[in-house]
């Protein structure tokens, strides 16, 4: 039986490249680019005292002060992903209590049952375009869908699973290489 | 090896960028975030470009407002600490800074302006004496780029104002305590580049060289004739200009005709060392390397703003602000001298206009697939 931590964690460690394979060339956002670019992604704007603006402010000493790439370690990439998963579950409970036409991501998901693999396919379209600004090849694809479904099991069947999965799913490619450089 | 074939992957992929994909990268690089698929604005931005129009889309990436609120707020952060720090509360340092970009004023008067900006009334006054203004508007979570306004005098309690060196800010990270001098090294620091490990000299004369100043440390005249003298007798004929100031009691002081005490202090050191009497100054750093740093004003005067028009008017401060716009929006350092030139020659062509310098760095490392 799938936890939603377990889900998270897997995630997270099988699909944040370690940052000794970057190439070289490639900067860093900091606390404050990686902040507005969550913002961006979903499309929220935090307000004084809210949880959002209580998360960054308790995150931002963590996060990357500069664009290089040598300071990237481990706790950064989960202050990171901590920060992440609040846009990001802040915005699937925004989107799960409003009309279809009225969401801004989540257009396919039916929120009322369990989680299907085609929720999962068209969630993972979504967090792709926002996040990597790409939707994601067939391979990506074919690998992550894969890795979900060794995670949580073929079908399962509970509805409440979903919010938990699709957040997991959304802090995990909200925290990957393309999301959080330039 | 999988480094080198990420590289490959990461050029080539640049090299072939459709008009989309350049739009995507030049908009990313001024204001630190992405430009979704779905905004209108990307096609509009690749259109220009595909029209070789790349200075009416990089105008378009600077309207939104984490250019200033992001991009051009971490570029005035790093100057405004010793640390170069970005993680630092928002502050007058910064929104002085913001509003020189934003509303495209010459940006010598980063130095030489009697301004400050500021937000709205209902907030704490703005004071040379506290940071309650700037604090309560990011407590606040104001948009920065919409609030700030221009206000002259830069303090009514100050008159003797030069801009990024008279705010609150440089005064408590620079004037605090101490005798003066480090306000004069992260001047050449932060804007003509040169930390004082480059700009010292051996040989020049010491005549300015303060009473605090051994000249026989450790009882040794030769470590004073060649390690001291080399820092100090530049330094210390400059610092004249900041006399008249100190940051004390939790705020920036200011008395015409007034020299702070620090500034002759320790005087039993070497009684026979110069005095400070005012706040004259001369630039002794015009020799052998410093000469490019490219002084064209007059090399000595009285008081701050007489030193602010100099270090403002200097082709380095061209040169500085160029290298620091570019590592900023492109993010790696420009270290081609001939390219910082020629950047800097536009950049005094356009009346010292950092916006445009903004964007032409982004412009250039978006065209050279610069990440």
């Amino acid at each position: 039986m799938y936890e939603k931590g377990d889900t998270l964690k897997t995630l997270f460690l099988l699909l944040v490249l370690p940052t000794a394979l970057l190439a070289e060339s490639v900067s860093l956002k900091n606390f404050r680019e990686l902040y507005e670019s969550l913002q961006v992604a979903m499309q929220l704007t935090p307000s004084p005292g809210d949880v959002l603006t209580k998360a960054f402010e308790s995150a931002h000493e963590s996060l990357p002060s500069s664009s290089e790439v040598g300071q990237y370690n481990g706790s950064m990439q989960w202050a990171l992903v901590k920060l992440t998963s609040e846009f990001c579950r802040e915005r699937i409970t925004k989107d799960s209590k409003l009309a279809v036409s009225e969401r801004w991501l989540h257009k396919e998901i039916d929120f009322s049952a369990a989680p299907q693999s085609q929720d999962l396919s068209s969630a993972l379209d979504d967090y792709a375009a926002v996040f990597w600004q790409r939707l994601p090849s067939a391979e990506e694809k074919a690998a992550i869908s894969k890795l979900l479904t060794s995670v949580i099991g073929e079908s399962p069947s509970d509805v409440k699973s979903l919010i938990p999965i699709l957040v997991a799913l959304c802090s995990t490619m909200g925290s990957t290489t393309d999301a959080v450089t330039f | 090896m999988l480094r080198t074939i990420l590289l490959a992957l990461s050029f080539s992929a640049i090299l072939s960028a459709d008009p989309s994909q350049r739009a995507q990268k030049l908009y990313e690089h001024l204001t630190g975030v992405p430009l979704l698929l779905t905004d209108p604005r990307l096609n509009e931005m690749a259109a220009l470009i595909d029209k070789g129009e790349w200075e009416g889309a990089a105008r378009m990436a600077t309207e939104d407002d984490r250019f200033i609120n992001v991009t051009v707020r971490d570029w005035a952060a790093a100057m405004s600490n010793r640390k170069e720090s970005v993680f630092v509360p928002f502050n007058d340092f910064e929104a002085l800074a913001m509003g020189v970009v934003r509303d495209e004023l010459d940006g010598r008067s980063l130095l030489t302006g009697n301004f400050r900006y500021q937000g709205e009334r209902t907030l704490p006054p703005p004071s040379p004496k506290s940071a309650a203004h700037y604090l309560e508007m990011e407590k606040k979570g104001m948009n920065f780029k919409k609030i700030l306004v221009k206000r002259s005098p830069q303090w009514d309690e100050i008159e003797e104002s030069a801009g990024l060196l008279t705010t609150y800010t440089w005064g408590a990270e620079h004037l605090t305590a101490g005798t003066n001098r480090r306000a004069t090294e992260f001047t050449f620091q932060e804007f003509l580049c040169v930390p004082i490990s480059q700009w010292r000299d051996f040989g020049r004369p010491d005549g300015h060289v303060r009473r605090d100043v051994p000249r026989d440390p450790s009882g040794s005249p030769e470590t004073y004739q060649t390690e001291c003298r080399s820092c100090h007798a530049q330094l210390d004929g400059l610092t004249g200009a900041f006399a008249s100031f100190d940051f004390a009691n939790g705020g920036l002081r200011f008395g015409k005709n007034w020299v702070a005490p620090k500034m002759n202090q320790n005087a039993h050191v070497y009684p026979k060392g110069y005095p400070v009497q005012n706040a004259s100054w001369i630039n002794l750093a015009t020799e052998h390397h410093n000469e490019a740093l490219g002084w064209r004003t007059e090399l000595s005067g009285f008081g701050l703003r007489d030193f602010a028009h100099m270090v403002a008017n200097a082709k380095a401060f061209s040169g500085c602000m160029v290298k620091r716009a570019y590592r900023k929006v492109c993010r790696v350092e420009l270290k081609d001298e001939s390219s910082v030139e020629a950047f800097a020659e536009a950049f005094e062509k356009s009346n010292y206009n950092l916006k445009r310098l903004f964007m032409s760095s982004a412009i250039e490392c978006t065209k050279r697939g610069t990440p």
